[in-house]
């Protein structure tokens, strides 16, 4: 059976026990995430459930699927991932949290069909180990978070080592925004310096749902690894072209809307 | 002085034929290639070969050893076996090697890839494959555990053609160079315009799969027109490591 397939039946057998769980174990999201830059669109597609095991350690999985367009409209580059997580709060005090984040994604072969022909890609492999340290100041709360990524693709290899500030600031009754800015260092062969920023609203719809808008910038381009593009942007070590290249070497930005199902 | 430099220079154009892709040591006696210039600088290994002499014996073509060169076919050694296959052994570039039961029979061709044997062939579909083809120029090296190219035989008017290049072009990234700028051509003869070709090449980043279509060559009417296909890569490409296989396919129209 076809892995989207599965992980189709598994997002629905997972929602529909969601309401059996005890509070908040079980969430289920879809995300679809979209972007028109210059003429070059891009279409993700993710499913992702988590499951909380105890009250500091929560895992996760997810599946995506990407697809990204050129100007001419014939041209495209599409993949799909799966990625496993794991999140775990090292300390918690009153105000304190220090938790650590293990996140492996093995992305499928890359396919770009463009009018020379059909170049495949060997799937990398993106391995990200970040630290997030948050503080709650009355009402907000703001934080650092710090990763490191190493990305396997075939004869390829980089690195990418990120620091993001991140802040909640007040939060309302039914919505909440959060605010990240990061900057990141992708070494592959030479180090280059990219910076992103992101803002999210997060509204709660009704009992167990959520929804989630956010954007993301990324003046210079995304970096290889450690943001929600990794899984195309990890091909760009392979110099695929335009079609992958540009998400990393021009300015760029993307939309995304995530719905989450919960018990609550 | 002036004298120093022209003998050097005599010297280096002289070891520069003699390096250039195997060329240089064929034992089969067909002719040797002069070195093509590489307006790049020197980050490809350029391979030129392929030429078919054919008569018609006994109701079958006969391509010619010692006049016939295969494609693309390069070795570090002479009397290489090369083995002969029916059908097309890779209808699926993926596979591994052609089924041993449409093994017709092997035969042996020299370093630069000159027939040492006949090939009496009946008018079909073949499937030449050879293994560990390694080309040097210098420091440079290319190499490809293996190259396979599909032809056809055929009649056109009663008289046998075939799809095996009467001259094949590659230049490809030297091992450890960047693999934009390479490219693929060869030409058939003119009866094979409008015939299907492929490229596919295989490496430890991925594949590449290409499909082209023979065309007139040259574009305007000319004496002499054949065939033509050219592959050309994207711009950009990973650094190449040693090539795992590399089929080349000539259909007729």
């Amino acid at each position: 059976m076809r892995l989207p397939v599965v992980a189709a039946i598994l997002s629905v057998l997972l929602a529909a026990s969601v309401r059996a769980q005890p509070a908040d174990n079980v969430r289920v999201s879809t995300i679809w995430r979209g972007a028109e830059v210059e003429g070059r669109t891009l279409w993700v597609n993710e499913q992702l459930v988590t499951l909380r095991v105890d009250a500091r350690t929560q895992v996760e999985v997810g599946w995506q699927r990407f697809v990204a367009k050129g100007r001419v409209r014939t041209n495209r580059f599409s993949t799909s991932s799966r990625w496993y997580g794991l999140q775990h709060v090292l300390r918690q005090d009153n105000d304190r949290q220090l938790s650590l984040s293990l996140r492996r994604l093995e992305a499928s072969e890359g396919t770009a069909d463009v009018a020379e022909g059909l170049f495949t890609y060997t799937a990398p492999r993106i391995d990200t180990t970040s630290l997030l340290s948050l503080q709650h100041d009355g009402k907000r709360t703001t934080g650092y978070r710090l990763s490191y990524s190493r990305t396997h693709a075939g004869t390829e290899a980089a690195d990418t080592i990120g620091l993001s500030f991140v802040v909640f600031p007040a939060r309302a009754a039914r919505w909440q925004v959060q605010l990240e800015g990061g900057l990141y260092a992708d070494r592959h062969g030479d180090t280059h310096y990219r910076s992103v920023f992101g803002a999210t609203i997060s509204s709660r719809l009704g009992r167990g749902l959520h929804a989630k808008l956010g954007v993301t910038f990324a003046p210079r381009g995304f970096p290889t690894a450690g943001t929600s593009l990794e899984a195309l942007t990890a091909f760009s070590l392979y110099r695929p072209g335009s079609l992958v290249e540009n998400w990393r070497d021009r300015p760029a930005g993307i939309l995304s809307l995530q719905i989450t199902t919960s018990t609550d | 002085m002036r004298r120093n430099a022209v003998l050097n220079g005599l010297v280096i154009l002289a070891a520069a034929a003699f390096v250039i892709t195997g060329n240089g040591c064929g034992g089969g006696g067909g002719a040797v290639q002069p070195p093509p210039t590489d307006p790049s600088g020197g980050r490809f290994i350029v391979i030129e070969n392929g030429r078919v002499q054919t008569e018609e014996k006994n109701g079958k073509l006969v391509i010619k050893a010692d006049e016939s060169q295969l494609p693309g076919m390069v070795f570090s050694q002479d009397a290489v076996q090369v083995e002969l296959y029916r059908g097309d052994g890779f209808a699926n570039p993926r596979t591994d090697t052609p089924p041993s039961s449409s093994l017709i029979r092997t035969f042996r061709v020299s370093r630069d890839g000159t027939l040492l044997d006949n090939l009496e062939l009946e008018e079909r579909r073949y499937t030449v494959v050879a293994t560990n083809i390694e080309a040097r120029q210098g420091q440079k090296r290319f190499r490809s555990n293996l190259i396979a190219f599909v032809f056809d035989v055929y009649k056109v008017n009663g008289v046998f053609q075939t799809t095996l290049p009467e001259a094949f072009e590659a230049r490809f990234p030297a091992i450890g160079y960047a693999i934009e700028d390479s490219y693929v051509r060869f030409r058939s003869h003119l009866s094979a315009v409008g015939g299907q070709c492929l490229f596919f090449m295989e490496r430890a980043n991925g594949t590449v799969t290409m499909t082209k279509q023979f065309e007139f060559w040259p574009p305007s009417p000319a004496s002499s027109t054949h065939a033509n296909v050219s592959f050309e890569s994207l711009p950009g490409g990973p650094e190449l490591e040693p090539v795992q296989r590399i089929v080349v396919k000539a259909f007729k129209p």
